[in-house]
């Protein structure tokens, strides 16, 4: 699948993780923190869940065949996905209707947060591929990091009567900051040489697209949130998420055979003619 | 049993009779190949062999594509085939990712996965599929049971590094130049 391809998939992840992400932390936040999701954010995250499942829908090929997506419930993690995603939707629908009029029982509410973070979870393990490159190692693992430290800063955003940056919102966004970081190293180490030749346009721009992830989901929101800019928070954490999205998708390298005989004929390209030789290897006119 | 398909990396001269064999037979689009060849140092740099590999869906016995569809349309038959089920196919291209190969390609007119299924009927009518049928130098094999055959699992320019477990095998050159850039050049991929 082209990088071009990825677009719907970067447009489904980005609303799920925000969406799932708000519901995910409001159990932790509300022992920890004194802060709970709010109706507009509760509102907001089934919002992004509905439009994300609609997302994925339309990039079927097959749209009147989507029931069957939850056939292999179990063995696939896709199939995993689709159904942990229609669960967490429906318990974040009850908890919003519940809690219309008054705050919805703290068992849904522990419930819903559960789905939520199984929904990130599943995510993760959707694209934890070996034939995939970049996505085996901490990337695997950023959906629910990035997924949390953006539900938290979210939450913390439209908490009326904020009294400094609770410590719960700090530790979700450092704990993401530095698997954050570990994906970029694991990024920055890939021979770029070999990778780059068919990995597309993203690859040779990698750092700035880590960097600006970096800086607009686990850098800038939390000084936002102790000036209390509502709007900019929630901008700088959304532009932090697609960034997020954007940049794992672009910087997929997928293993195929073109891509082992690309890696190859480097080898052959780079491997000096003879031993003491300082000059590369050279083609010939007419051997086999 | 495990049926695949055997390369002889000599005799193949890279004429894609096969990729056009498995058109015809199967009515693939070109943007819909099942198989395609492939060269290995086609500018023929002195530090290694120029040689063609033809690879089409390789019939794992640990196959990622069934592994991970959602909806259950790969299925491997008791003769070790891997068959794509069109009707159950969502055109979630899952597999297309999963694959370490990039053997599933995307039929855009039908919104569907497809690929290579060993020519099934034609084997389970006792002929050998399409593209080794039409091979003019014999290069390409069909064999019953891989496992059976005297030949090398893996040449530099393919590799496994998901543990598929892939059913295609490789007769390589022996006794000539072209053995001895092979083996030098397995050589420094080894080290």
């Amino acid at each position: 699948m082209t990088n071009q391809g990825h677009a719907p998939l970067v447009v489904f992840t980005s609303l799920a993780i925000a969406g799932a992400g708000i519901v995910a932390v409001d159990p932790l936040l509300r022992e920890t923190a004194h802060a709970a999701v709010s109706t507009p954010a509760l509102t907001a995250s089934v919002a992004l869940q509905a439009i994300a499942l609609i997302v994925s829908l339309l990039h079927l090929g097959r749209m009147d065949r989507a029931p069957l997506a939850a056939r292999r419930t179990g063995p696939s993690p896709l199939s995993n996905e689709v159904v942990i995603a229609g669960a967490a939707l429906a318990a974040s629908a009850a908890l919003l209707a519940l809690g219309w009029r008054e705050p919805a029982p703290a068992a849904m509410r522990s419930l819903a947060g559960a789905l939520c973070a199984g929904l990130l979870i599943a995510i993760g393990l959707v694209y934890r591929i070996p034939a995939q490159l970049t996505w085996t190692g901490p990337a695997a693992i950023t959906p629910i990091s990035a997924g949390c430290a953006f539900g938290a800063v979210i939450i913390q955003a439209l908490v009326p009567d904020l009294d400094g940056v609770p410590r719960a919102v700090i530790a979700l966004v450092g704990i993401d900051a530095a698997i954050f970081l570990l994906r970029w190293q694991e990024a920055a180490s890939l021979d770029v040489s070999v990778v780059g030749r068919v990995a597309g346009p993203f690859w040779p721009r990698r750092h700035p697209w880590c960097a600006a992830r970096f800086f607009f989901l686990d850098v800038l929101p939390l000084p936002l949130l102790l000036v209390w800019p509502t709007p900019l928070v929630i901008a700088a954490a959304a532009a932090g998420l697609v960034v997020d999205r954007v940049a794992f998708y672009g910087l997929a390298v997928q293993q195929t055979t073109e891509r082992e005989i690309d890696r190859v004929d480097e080898v052959i390209r780079l491997q000096p003619a003879r031993v003491g030789s300082e000059s590369t290897s050279r083609p010939a006119k007419s051997r086999l | 049993m495990s049926a695949g398909f055997v390369l002889d990396l000599h005799r193949c001269v890279g004429c894609g009779a096969c990729v056009l064999a498995c058109r015809i037979e199967n009515g693939r689009e070109t943007t819909a190949a099942w198989r395609r060849v492939l060269p290995l140092n086609l500018r023929r740099y002195d530090a290694g062999p120029t040689y063609f590999l033809s690879v089409a869906c390789h019939h794992c016995d640990e196959p990622a594509c069934l592994q991970g569809c959602p909806s259950g349309a790969y299925e491997k038959r008791p003769d070790g085939i891997v068959v794509h089920v069109e009707d159950r196919c969502l055109g979630c291209r899952y597999c297309e990712m999963t694959c370490p190969f990039g053997t599933p390609q995307f039929d855009a007119g039908r919104g569907v996965m497809s690929k290579c299924h060993l020519c099934a009927p034609r084997v389970d009518d006792g002929r050998a599929p399409a593209c080794v049928a039409t091979c003019p130098t014999g290069a390409l094999q069909y064999a019953a049971d891989v496992d059976n055959a005297q030949v090398r699992p893996f040449v530099p320019g393919f590799a496994d590094p998901a543990g598929c477990r892939p059913n295609l095998r490789f007769r390589t050159p022996a006794g000539s130049t072209r053995a001895a850039r092979f083996d030098a050049l397995e050589e420094r991929l080894r080290t």
